[in-house]
């Protein structure tokens, strides 16, 4: 996933936290961010499934809120599935600006 | 980083500048301290306030033959990032930021489905009927703001990454 370098520089401690761990916290929350979307998704196929059920058999009456709540309901994955996938580029971002004062440091020292 | 980006940071750098000094780095076409691009910004910025923009002095070029070689390592450094990928970050903002919108909508579609049905059964009294509506629109605008901060703090984050890269 990452390159030699970095692998070099995580193993560099921090005072006040983990490369590693920060970096491990990180990936869960990429690989997360798919399994919630996937989630979502599944549940929306499922509710789209039932609702062609319904109509086939006739149990199933149109209603705009039906119809609004599934897509709610795929929007809101997709939301969740943004925010972790943004949650995990911040802290790269800012394990990046760290290494990178880190190096200024040390070069002017 | 992509040079698009890199050219978007100068320019906004450069857009902050009174006319007056943008003036001044135009006319002494300094390349020792300032970058062929920047000129090419300054230029745009220029004929955008002023309308015509006034010729340049003699280019300042001491350091032209040793600048080339380390000017193109600068460039590779700078298209190296090591933990993240900027496209990829670009891309969830831009996301990001749509998505505020789309969720806003969907939520004020609920909120005026809500409103039409207790309107249609005459249920504004039930405060139930009342607090499906506040609440709908209440995610809306708090989705809609946390969804516009992520975006916006992503690219306020990649901004200070690009700034502590430059300084080292």
């Amino acid at each position: 996933m990452f390159s030699n370098d970095s692998s070099d520089m995580l193993d560099e401690e921090g005072a006040y936290y983990a490369p590693k761990r920060l970096s491990l916290i990180a990936s869960v929350s990429k690989a997360v961010s798919w399994l919630v979307l996937l989630v979502y998704l599944l549940g929306v196929i499922f509710s789209v499934y039932t609702i062609v059920g319904e109509t086939q058999s006739g149990a199933f009456h149109p209603d705009p809120y039906t119809y609004i709540s599934i897509v709610a309901t795929l929007i809101t994955g997709v939301v969740y599935f943004l925010l972790l996938q943004a949650f995990a580029i911040g802290i790269n971002v800012l394990m990046e600006i760290e290494f990178n004062i880190r190096a200024r440091k040390g070069a002017s020292s | 980083m992509t040079n698009e980006l890199v050219r978007a940071q100068i320019f906004n750098s450069m857009e902050l500048k009174e006319t007056d000094e943008l003036l001044a780095i135009w006319t002494k076409n300094d390349h020792d301290e300032w970058g062929s691009d920047t000129f090419d910004i300054i230029h745009e910025i220029l004929e955008k306030r002023i309308g015509q923009v006034p010729p340049q002095d003699n280019p300042i070029h001491t350091q032209e033959e040793d600048m080339d070689d380390e000017e193109e390592e600068e460039e590779d450094d700078d298209s190296q990032t090591i933990f993240y990928n900027p496209d990829s970050l670009m891309w969830i903002a831009d996301l990001t930021s749509i998505f505020a919108w789309v969720f806003g909508l969907v939520n004020l579609a609920q909120a005026v489905y809500y409103i039409t049905l207790a309107i249609s059964q005459n249920q504004f009294t039930n405060l139930n009927a009342v607090f499906a509506i506040v609440l709908a629109i209440g995610r809306g605008i708090f989705y809609f703001l946390v969804l516009k901060g992520v975006s916006a703090g992503l690219y306020i984050l990649m901004e200070f990454e690009f700034n502590s890269r430059n300084a080292k």
